[in-house]
């Protein structure tokens, strides 16, 4: 068990195209880090330059103290699942499993102990003479997962594992996952494009966009004080809207520096009833009502653009009619509009995340 | 079914098989001339079928021109050139497909280039090479510049680069050294590929013939195809002796093509998809 | 880059010795030799060696047996490429048009002649088109028609190689245009169809079309492998009658090895090896038309 030290990393390409810039964080010693970010946001990179698949360019990695950056990809002790598996077609999963070991000489009946063991937990017994090609999408998954944990190493890297399944098989290998790390201890960075799946497994979470950390921070602080506005559209779903002063009733009770602002609020702020004396109102007409079952998405258009709300669908008025929308003060996200970074306001500090908002 | 599209179709089985009828009768013709006496392979009215069948021709073949030589020379060119050709476009295919390395795109360059060198043009220096470092009339001569074959690299070149590299990453992180991995993930992930180079190289290194007969000017060292034409300067009478002759010089192929069919056409297939 | 790492180039460098001592370094020989008067008394003294420049070039514009060797390998080439390609397409494309239980069968048939000896193949057709007892001349005497001397008139030689030439290659396009064609998706079909397209115009609009890459490829091939002609008509001929099949090869094969004018022989080398990646060039830069169909 390790931490994993990143500082300042930096990662061009021969080509001359920055991947990386100055990329700091740590995982804690066994901690699950969710990395997330949008499709060429360098995150795998990031992955492949912790693994040593690929060298840095500028900066320090350091895994369990020791600086790994001349540190070829076997000498690391880490173990990776890749995003399609990357299992070796030719051979079944048991070789699959014990590869690992074998090429470190390790014993044959303790490779056979710990393979069995191995495949015991993930439930593999079944399957240990079938090769990749026989296997479930699910299966596939458990024996990458069960090639990386049979190494017992100091870290585990996980690039998108689950996104080559279909829903419901992520949902429960989400859950085997997070049991996993759990029963394991083991610390583990997990690389993935999908927010929800972010917000859900990391203990804590790292935005990159651009090649830029973006924010470091547990998923409810990250979802609810997003530190600039690219987060704050990037997480939750549906993504948050972003507004001006004028699009509220009383746009001259939007605290301060208005024209230099932008305000966002997620969809499921809305709620059709003033909470309090304090809270914003916002009318516009319904332009689109989309029902996800339990809950409405509403579209509405104003004057100063569109707003999507999540709400309850009874007692909605039709598409096409009217609809006015109040929001706590509190819950308003401001954001500079130059820099997009986030604006604490006097007057607007949060009384903190209530448990109900949470989604997911 | 219409009627015309009946017709269309009796019109293809009926065109498919004349075509292959006139591609395997001169070879079963020449087969079957093998196997007759002089003045019935000689007679005006061509027979098709010998009516005495003899294997005088072959016995002749073999013991008077010595065919049994040839056919071992041709084998054991054939078999080294197979055996060296693929170890060479395996480890250069994959290299070139899978391995980071300094001047890698000037080598695949190279490579390409090589494919349109005609090989037949650079016979004169070859021989001078050859003559020079006193290796003419040895199996040398003709295994070392077959195995300098680019088409076999390309065609490695292309497979591999098919296999998806997290494979061999996912190995470099269980710990294998780079021959580890080489021998253990990816020489089983190209044997079908290999397999087909193999099979292919063999093919054309056993019916090759102009430099085998520039290089092999000593008749004990020559093979079959270079014999044959030789015995033909000669012989070209005994209509019987020289189809004996061409007929054991075809049929072992024909036999590792049926033998080996799904590997070879796949090197022809992929052959025309790497451009 | 951390694979950086010199193992790398250990995997290709056995094939780069190779390709350089047998391909690149011979290359460079035959375009230094064809500068030079290298002939028989060169091999036996190396001091009568003169480096004569282009002379090699300029004898070989005036040298009346190496344009009629170009004519003769020329007339295989345009005679014979296109006839290739033709039965290439047409056969594969009944081949896969039948139930596939039968296509393996016509596929080894007609693939049969790519896998056999040069020599023995031009072997066996000599006594086909024997004037005496062949079963081609049989044949036309069946039907009413003259015995001909295919292998002794000049006109008839240069046809009967390029129909033995043909004969044995065009299984092997036969072999690509079917895998090509079975990558034309089959809803292209289906599409056509219900637009009302008959067999004729699914064939025009759609198949000839799609295959044109594979087709354009094909012919670089086929001409790239016709171009080198030699076994055929050094066994059938001998060059004969006439000179009438002499190919370039062969010719560069007499002065070479018969004649031992290497300096001339490899100025037909290099001449050979030119016109070559002229058709790859050639090919390359019209591919990208027929792609836009």
């Amino acid at each position: 068990m390790a931490a994993l030290e990143i500082e300042h990393v930096e990662k061009t390409l021969r080509s001359g195209q920055s991947v990386l810039r100055d990329v700091s964080f740590t995982a804690r010693d066994g901690e699950l880090l969710a990395v997330v970010g949008p499709s060429g946001c360098g995150k795998s990179t990031l992955l492949r330059l912790v693994a040593g698949l690929d060298s840095i360019t500028a900066g320090v990695i350091r895994i369990g103290g020791r600086t790994v950056n001349e540190v070829p990809p076997q000498q690391r002790d880490v173990a990776m699942v890749f995003q399609n598996h990357a299992l070796y077609p030719h051979m079944t999963v048991y070789e699959n499993l014990a590869f690992g070991l074998r090429v470190r000489g390790t014993p044959r009946t303790q490779i056979d102990r710990r393979v069995r063991q191995t495949a015991a937990q993930l439930g593999l017994e079944a399957m240990l003479k079938r090769y990749p090609r026989e296997l479930s999408g699910g299966q596939r998954q458990r024996t990458a997962l069960g090639r990386a944990m049979l190494r017992n190493p100091a870290l585990f890297l996980l690039d998108e594992p689950l996104s080559s399944l279909d829903v419901p098989l992520r949902a429960e290998l989400r859950r085997e996952l997070a049991a996993l790390h759990r029963s394991l201890g083991t610390t583990m960075v997990y690389v993935t494009h999908d927010q929800s799946e972010a917000l859900s497994l990391g203990q804590r979470m790292v935005v990159l966009a651009g090649g830029r950390v973006q924010q470091i921070d547990t998923p409810i602080n990250v979802y609810h004080r997003p530190a600039n506005r690219f987060v704050a559209g990037f997480v939750g779903w549906p993504p948050m809207n972003f507004l001006t002063a004028e699009s509220f009733d009383d746009g001259a009770r939007v605290p301060a520096g208005a024209s230099g602002l932008e305000y966002g609020v997620r969809p499921e702020s809305f709620s059709t009833q003033a909470g309090g004396p304090d809270d914003l109102q916002l009318a516009g007409r319904i332009e689109r009502i989309e029902s996800q079952g339990s809950e409405c998405h509403i579209e509405l258009t104003q004057r100063f653009g569109r707003v999507l709300a999540r709400l309850r669908c009874e007692k909605l008025p039709r598409v096409g009619e009217q609809i006015r929308l109040w929001v706590r003060r509190s819950d308003l996200h401001a954001f500079d509009r130059t820099n997009g970074q986030r604006v604490e306001l006097m007057g607007l500090e949060r009384s903190g995340p209530r448990p109900e908002e949470r989604t997911q | 079914m219409s009627l015309q599209n009946r017709t269309l179709r009796a019109g293809t089985y009926l065109g498919l098989a004349v075509l292959a009828g006139a591609t395997l009768f001169p070879l079963l013709w020449v087969t079957s001339i093998a196997l007759m006496r002089a003045p019935e392979a000689a007679a005006g009215t061509p027979s098709l079928w010998p009516h005495h069948p003899t294997l005088v021709n072959v016995i002749n073949i073999i013991s008077r021109q010595h065919l049994g030589r040839y056919f071992f020379n041709s084998l054991v060119v054939a078999i080294a050139t197979m055996a060296l050709s693929m170890l060479v476009a395996g480890s250069a295919g994959y290299g070139l497909a899978r391995v980071e390395f300094r001047g890698r795109r000037m080598v695949s360059w190279l490579v390409m280039l090589g494919v349109l060198i005609p090989n037949q043009a650079l016979v004169l220096p070859l021989f001078e090479m050859f003559r020079t470092v006193h290796l003419v009339n040895h199996y040398a001569a003709l295994v070392l510049p077959a195995a300098a074959n680019p088409v076999g690299i390309v065609l490695v070149q292309a497979y591999m680069r098919a296999i998806p590299a997290d494979i061999l990453d996912a190995a470099r992180i269980d710990g294998a050294s780079e021959w580890r991995i080489y021998r253990s993930i990816v020489v089983p992930l190209m044997a079908p590929m290999l397999a087909a180079v193999g099979v292919l190289i063999f093919v054309v290194s056993w019916n090759d013939f102009m430099w085998p007969m520039i290089a092999m000017q000593q008749e004990s060292m020559q093979t079959l195809p270079v014999a044959l034409a030789a015995i033909d300067r000669e012989h070209y009478q005994d209509i019987g002796l020289m189809a004996a002759g061409a007929t054991m010089t075809m049929l072992p192929m024909v036999f590792v093509f049926l033998a080996s069919q799904r590997y070879y056409l796949r090197s022809v297939i992929a052959g025309s998809l790497t451009d | 880059m951390m694979r950086k790492r010199p193992s790398g180039a250990l995997f290709v460098l056995p094939a780069l010795v190779l390709l350089a001592v047998f391909v690149f370094i011979p290359l460079i020989g035959v375009f230094g030799l064809s500068l030079t008067d290298f002939d028989v008394y060169s091999v036996a003294n190396p001091a009568n060696l003169h480096v004569i420049g282009a002379a090699n070039y300029w004898h070989l514009l005036r040298d009346r047996q190496a344009w009629q060797a170009l004519e003769t390998t020329l007339v295989v080439v345009v005679v014979g490429v296109p006839a290739t390609l033709l039965l290439s397409l047409i056969s594969a494309l009944m081949i896969e048009s039948i139930a596939e239980r039968w296509r393996g069968l016509f596929r080894t048939a007609l693939f049969v002649p790519v896998v056999c000896s040069t020599v023995a193949i031009a072997i066996s057709w000599r006594y086909l088109l024997n004037t005496r007892f062949g079963l081609v001349n049989h044949l036309l005497g069946l039907l009413g028609l003259r015995a001909v001397d295919w292998l002794g008139s000049p006109h008839l030689a240069i046809l009967a190689i390029t129909i033995v030439v043909v004969w044995k290659g065009f299984g092997y396009g036969m072999i690509i245009v079917s895998a090509a064609r079975k990558e034309i998706p089959d809803e292209l079909y289906d599409a056509a169809r219900i637009e009302g397209a008959g067999v004729p115009h699914r064939l025009l609009r759609i198949t000839v079309p799609m295959l044109a890459p594979t087709l354009g490829l094909l012919a670089l091939l086929d001409v790239s492998g016709y171009w080198q002609l030699f076994a055929e008509p050094y066994v059938l001929t001998q060059g004969g009658p006439l000179g009438s099949t002499t190919s370039l090869l062969l010719l560069m094969y007499e002065r070479g090895f018969r004649w031992w004018r290497w300096g001339a022989a490899s100025a037909i080398a290099m001449a050979l090896t030119a016109v070559m990646w002229l058709f790859a060039w050639v090919q390359r830069h019209t591919r990208a038309g027929w792609r836009g169909d």
